[in-house]
């Protein structure tokens, strides 16, 4: 039907084989958006995030048998914002959402309702980043808004939707190149923006479905040679299979998925009944199909009204969340020393997210609720978020995401979530804990000054971190970088590189400014042995004699020091 | 209106200097301080302070702290009535140290109605402060009662603050186990800790010991204006000039500094400073 390549419009049926052409898409080209990183150090995820994003929300509509194409964006939307991690994959969460809120009343979209959608797009995804950031120009946003703006100027002349896709795609791209003109950053590193890169592999991916023509000349190619390693890049490489196969676990409980299938089914009471029997309840579907996800403590409930409802079922699924939850997440036991309150609800938890198991045994000694495990690499989901803050019974939560990465993953959780959940917006390890231990200090305090105090301890200190180059850059900041050399940030911001993994942290040592700090910990990493440690805490002493250091076990991967400065 | 002969006696965690004991006649039950396989009387001429500290960092074993015996306690309070009617006896809190408890059952060998034993509720010179009040109000009304009034008026006002050099004295002691969970041991850190109404308890949890003198200072100036403000150290006494300099704008009389006696130095370790304060009450 799309073959005549004139279509003037499309129902959900359709978009939910374009959107899954634009997921078969970006997932070959996840490793060349993972080398789309700023630094080069490993935690280039963003093709990883945005796939594991639009790959929930495939899920949401892979078998919902409604070809409503209003109802379905709304899934699709719904899919997305649980599956969303890392900043691209989270703003393209709230850009699903936009556009299928413009949708909202269509049963199938012409070239009015996609501008008109893809206006509402990003105007939503903007509105809503601006009310946590200011929002950044040369980022996915940019690329969204000129994509939007192409579809909203074109379709005063154009109704034919296979060229206002083109257009779309022309613009994304033309956007995309410019972005290292609007983030000096990118431009230092040499990339585009991975994020921007990412939404144009779906438009890319949905035209090739259009067109049912899989040899499209890609504008992926061009980009890998913009980059300045290109040697690092590969292209069409499947992500591996450990990287995608944690769908998100689900909170304590049980998750039940299946179809209810009949003549006359009735949504309304199904989505009433069904919603009411445990939480994170998903119902959509139109009088024949109803897909029904829910989480429970007795699958046997759901089950058992959809049978004597009359309808036939199909696709049954139920998982034990407990044992899959039990081994993403830890809820430690409350410290029999310490402060142990007898109303649960009334405390205020804090949730952390954390990777390395010295780690999670200091978040958890020092007082953390519940971990999330994640941060490099392994951007935990808004999903993710909220089934930890689900199983919990306090009314308050705080976040400490402890990676800049997963700072708005976790504002978008907050504001989901039916607690009051604050995210102190941690960047690292060592701020995270920064804010713990502040956290110990002012717990009876009201929940806006328990989050500024936190936040101004986690402000104190200086993080190093240091960890592998996954390219060379030939400018990044003061320094460069070849391919294999260990690099050292402090902050966020590059300090120095050496193929000696040593010299790279003495001299990036050496740059800090020291006035005023006492104390140095160096969290060491999981190849990493505390004699290795101490010896280089011995070298950083000949720098600084007067400050104090002191050698903690971290067992983080991929980052063989972290650095506290304090 | 009754004209009673009031003793004051503390015990020696109360930290009062010699001259004003003398000058207060103030009596002192002394705890002990057991090193180097002796027991000393921490009473200021057993054991010699200075002497105490400077052998504390190279010992082998840890010191520890006992509470006296009693028959020492009940020759002491025996003593303390020759001239005297009635005993007001204020000790350390009860939750940390057995000395008053000593003292209640030295009491019994008295007289009826000649001792009122009372708890603290505060350490050092929050306990030496106290003792100085009701000596001082003792001599001017000879009312046990109103002496008694004082100091129960009193003690919940005091404040002490204390940035704590190591943790190692402190987990060592098994004193203040509400402290050594809160401060954890995987992390080296430098808690402010706060002694009100009896309890021990950790304010923040800071890991360099120089942000938690500077906390200390910002809580100083929340409560004031000050009635008494004390400087506190133990083997620091460059840090206790420093703090006092920083706090002395705070204060129209010039600042006091003490050192803290080994009983509690031997829980708390060299290196500590604090500030103790009773905020003015209008």
């Amino acid at each position: 039907m799309i073959k005549s390549h004139r279509v003037m419009y499309i129902d959900g049926h359709e978009l939910r084989r374009l959107f899954m052409g634009g997921v078969d898409w970006l997932s070959r080209h996840v490793d060349t958006i993972n080398n789309l990183n700023v630094f080069p150090v490993p935690d280039g995820d963003t093709g990883t995030n945005m796939l594991l994003t639009v790959k929930k929300a495939q899920s949401f509509i892979e078998n919902l048998g409604d070809d409503h194409i209003g109802r379905l964006s709304e899934s699709l939307a719904t899919g997305a914002r649980y599956g969303a991690r890392g900043n691209s994959g989270t703003i393209l969460s709230m850009l699903l959402r936009g556009f299928s809120q413009g949708l909202a009343s269509c049963e199938v979209m012409d070239a009015q309702a996609l501008a008109i959608a893809c206006q509402h797009a990003v105007e939503y995804a903007y509105d809503t980043v601006r009310s946590v950031m200011t929002p950044q120009e040369g980022t996915i946003l940019t690329v969204a808004r000129a994509t939007a703006e192409a579809v909203v100027s074109a379709v005063e002349s154009e109704s034919n939707l296979v060229r206002l896709l083109d257009r779309m795609v022309q613009a994304a791209t033309i956007s995309l190149q410019e972005t290292p003109e609007l983030l000096p950053v990118l431009k230092d590193a040499g990339v585009v923006d991975s994020g921007g890169a990412g939404l144009l592999a779906l438009l890319e991916g949905f035209q090739r479905v259009v067109l049912e023509d899989t040899t499209l000349p890609s504008a992926f190619d061009a980009f890998s040679q913009t980059t300045q390693t290109g040697s690092t890049i590969e292209v069409a490489k499947q992500p591996s299979a450990d990287v995608l196969q944690p769908e998100d676990p689900e909170g304590y409980g049980y998750d039940v998925q299946f179809l209810m299938l009949g003549d006359d089914l009735d949504i309304r009471q199904v989505q009433h009944d069904i919603s009411a029997m445990g939480w994170s309840p998903l119902v959509d579907g139109d009088s024949r199909m109803i897909k029904v996800h829910i989480h429970v403590h007795n699958p046997a409930l759901p089950l058992d009204y959809a049978i004597r409802s009359g309808a036939e079922l199909d696709d049954i699924v139920v998982e034990n969340m407990q044992r899959q939850f039990e081994s993403f997440v830890s809820v430690p036991q409350p410290n029999p020393n310490g402060h142990v309150s007898s109303n649960l609800v009334d405390d205020i938890a804090v949730v952390a997210v954390v990777r390395g198991e010295g780690l999670r045994n200091l978040f958890t000694e020092y007082g953390v609720t519940a971990i999330v495990e994640g941060g490099q690499t392994m951007n935990p989901s808004t999903g993710d978020f909220l089934d930890v803050i689900n199983a919990l019974p306090n009314r308050r939560v705080i976040i400490l995401p402890n990676n800049k990465n997963v700072v708005l993953t976790a504002r978008d959780a907050a504001e989901m979530s039916d607690r009051v959940v604050e995210v102190v917006p941690t960047r690292s390890i060592p701020q995270g804990l920064a804010a713990l231990l502040a956290f110990g200090d002012v717990q009876e305090s009201p929940l806006d000054e328990i989050v500024d105090a936190m936040q101004s301890a986690a402000a104190f200190v200086i993080t190093m971190e240091v960890t592998k180059s996954t390219r060379s850059v030939e400018k990044l900041g003061d320094i460069s970088v070849e391919d294999g050399d260990y690099i050292v940030l402090a902050n966020d911001k590059a300090v120095a590189s050496s193929p000696q993994m040593t010299d790279a942290i003495l001299s990036g040592f050496a740059a800090l400014e020291l006035d005023g700090r006492e104390l140095v910990t160096v969290y060491y990493g999981e190849e990493i042995s505390l004699q290795a440690a101490e010896s280089l805490i011995e070298r950083l002493q000949v720098i600084s004699p007067k400050l104090q250091f002191e050698a903690v076990s971290g067992g983080q991967p991929l980052y063989p020091f972290l650095l506290s400065i304090e | 209106m009754t004209m009673t002969r009031i003793k004051i006696v503390v015990d020696s965690v109360a930290d009062i200097p010699q001259e004003l004991r003398q000058k207060w006649d103030i009596g002192l039950i002394p705890t002990y301080v057991n090193y180097g396989g002796q027991s000393y009387a921490d009473d200021g001429i057993e054991l010699d302070r200075t002497a105490f500290y400077n052998a504390m960092p190279t010992m082998t074993e840890f010191p520890t702290t006992s509470a006296p015996a009693l028959a020492l306690a009940e020759d002491i309070l025996r003593e303390s009535l020759q001239g005297y009617d009635h005993i007001v006896a204020i000790h350390v809190p009860e939750k940390y140290s057995t000395t008053i408890n000593v003292t209640r059952i030295a009491a019994q060998q008295l007289p009826p109605d000649s001792i009122t034993i009372i708890d603290g509720h505060s350490l050092t010179a929050g306990l030496g402060l106290l003792g100085l009040m009701a000596a001082e109000k003792a001599s001017e009304t000879s009312d046990v009662q109103q002496v008694v009034d004082l100091v129960e008026r009193v003690r919940d006002q005091i404040i002490i603050y204390a940035a704590i050099a190591t943790m190692t004295y402190i987990r060592r002691s098994g004193r203040v186990n509400n402290v050594v969970a809160a401060v954890g041991s995987l992390l080296q850190i430098k808690p402010l800790l706060h002694v009100h109404s009896g309890e021990i308890g950790v304010l923040h949890r800071i890991r360099t010991f120089g942000r938690t003198v500077d906390k200390i200072k910002e809580l100083v100036h929340e409560h004031t204006p000050l009635e008494r403000l004390i400087v506190l150290h133990i083997q620091n006494e460059e840090g206790a000039q420093q703090l006092k300099a920083d706090l002395q704008p705070l204060m129209d009389r010039d600042l006091p500094i003490m050192e803290v006696g080994p009983t509690l130095g031997t829980l708390v370790g060299p290196g500590s400073l604090g500030v103790l304060i009773l905020p003015r009450i209008d």
